[in-house]
């Protein structure tokens, strides 16, 4: 049994690496101890064996090996400094996590470019919206005129118009409080449009923006015929 | 010059390994500090004083003479490069074994060959120990040659903590707290390496002897 735990010893007993304890102890049972003797030469013999097995780099060998390092050391020294300074920076590790936090920052800022470009298309579409019925209010008066320096009979009664608050410009709302606004004024425009286009007094016409979120909706008068002109009344 | 490089040799020859955790003496410190400033001249004696024992380590490391040669190399230029850095308190030994080691690491790294570790079982030649003990004085460059081999096959059937514990310890005769403070884990740890690699180079070495004498 005390075979068994000094054999674990000896590797160390042999080279001076135990304690002065576990030596004194060590060595009494190798005195007593033929096999364990034994194995201590044979470890003994096993690090001699190990240790004359060292290269022998003789002058020659370390003259030319000088030579090389130095002349190693001028080639660098003549190479700018900040070439050594930069392949130490950019290591495999350092390159890893600075492509890993650009691919981040890349992606954040994507992220907030294309909400803020959603913000822009709502209010550019609410704006868009709000175009095409002033103009048409515009263009009916022209209408209404000109209708009025004919002589012709009454012309059909206008509709009267509703008035949009589209134009009106407020102290700018809460972001959520706008953006309802925004919504209730394009649906209530869309709906005026669609009477406008079912009385078939005006031709509406949409153009479609590189944007598909932007679309410009005009309404204009339809052009009527020209009345017949009465000869007889003309003169 | 010449005198002060050589008196700094012998005295690092007379101190021994074990006592490179000393603080260098003035003359070294001089030169280490010249050599900090880039003056290349003290860096040459630098290389001179060192180089036989960075190139043995590194053959113990690398197991061949070529491998050590070129990592040699590497650990003397980044010594230049990193020697404005180092502080003069410092065991310059320490740091320059701290540094062949991690060049070694590299090395094995790079050829594919940190985990290549040859089993104890590998195919020996039949009598090769035996060769090696009737040879004749006219043959001893070839004797000392094969016994080189022989230690490198040894040396491979080591992982690589076992092979930077035994080499440090058991051939540049390091202490174990030094071994263990260059290698950056603890004594016991050290212990437990160069247990492991004497029993493993033992056993080698029995199986060489023993087919030595089947042959």
């Amino acid at each position: 049994m005390e075979c068994r735990r000094i054999e674990l010893l000896i590797p160390l007993l042999v080279g001076g690496d135990l304690s002065e304890t576990d030596a004194e102890r060590a060595r009494a049972h190798i005195q007593t101890c033929a096999d364990c003797a034994s194995l201590v030469s044979e470890y003994e013999a096993s690090q001699q064996w190990f240790r004359q097995g060292e290269p022998d780099f003789d002058e020659e060998f370390l003259s030319g090996f000088k030579r090389e390092v130095l002349q190693a050391i001028y080639k660098s020294r003549r190479e700018p400094r900040h070439r050594w300074s930069l392949a130490g920076f950019f290591n495999n590790r350092l390159a890893i996590a600075c492509s890993a936090a650009a691919l981040l920052l890349i992606a954040i800022l994507t992220f907030y470019s294309s909400r803020k470009g959603q913000e822009i298309g709502l209010d550019s579409e609410a704006q868009q919206a709000a175009i095409p019925a002033e103009e048409s209010r515009d263009t009916n008066k022209t209408v209404d005129s000109s209708r009025a320096n004919e002589t012709r009979p009454a012309p059909e009664p206008v509709k009267p118009r509703k008035i949009y608050h589209a134009r009106t410009k407020k102290a700018p709302a809460p972001r959520a409080q706008t953006t309802e606004i925004i919504t209730s004024r394009v649906e209530y425009l869309k709906q005026d449009a669609a009477e406008d286009a079912a009385s078939q007094e005006f031709i509406k016409t949409e153009i479609q923006t590189g944007d598909p979120k932007i679309r410009i909706i005009w309404l204009h008068p339809k052009e009527t015929e020209p009345a017949q002109s009465n000869p007889l009344t003309e003169f | 010059m010449a005198g002060e490089v050589a008196e700094i040799s012998l005295m690092t020859n007379s101190l021994g390994m074990s006592e490179t955790a000393r603080p260098q003496d003035e003359a070294l410190r001089s030169v280490l500090t010249r050599a900090a400033s880039g003056d290349i001249s003290a860096f040459e004696y630098i290389v001179e004083l060192y180089q036989k024992r960075v190139l043995s380590t590194a053959w113990r490391m690398l197991g061949n003479r070529e491998d050590a040669r070129d990592a040699a190399q590497e650990v003397f230029l980044r010594t230049y490069k990193y020697i404005a850095g180092y502080k003069l308190d410092r065991d310059f030994a320490g740091w320059l074994y701290t540094i062949t080691l991690n060049v070694c690491r590299d090395h094995l790294k790079k050829r594919g060959r940190a985990d290549q570790v040859t089993s104890l079982d590998s195919e020996l030649e039949p009598g090769e120990f035996d060769r090696l003990a009737c040879q004749t004085d006219v043959e001893a460059e070839a004797i000392r040659t094969q016994q080189q081999a022989l230690v490198a096959r040894a040396i491979r059937t080591l992982t690589k903590k076992e092979r930077a514990a035994i080499v440090l310890r058991d051939i540049e005769g390091l202490s174990t707290g030094e071994v263990a403070r260059i290698l950056g884990t603890t004594q016991t740890t050290v212990r437990s390496h160069v247990s492991s690699a004497r029993t493993k180079i033992k056993q080698f070495r029995d199986r060489v002897l023993k087919s030595g004498r089947q042959g």
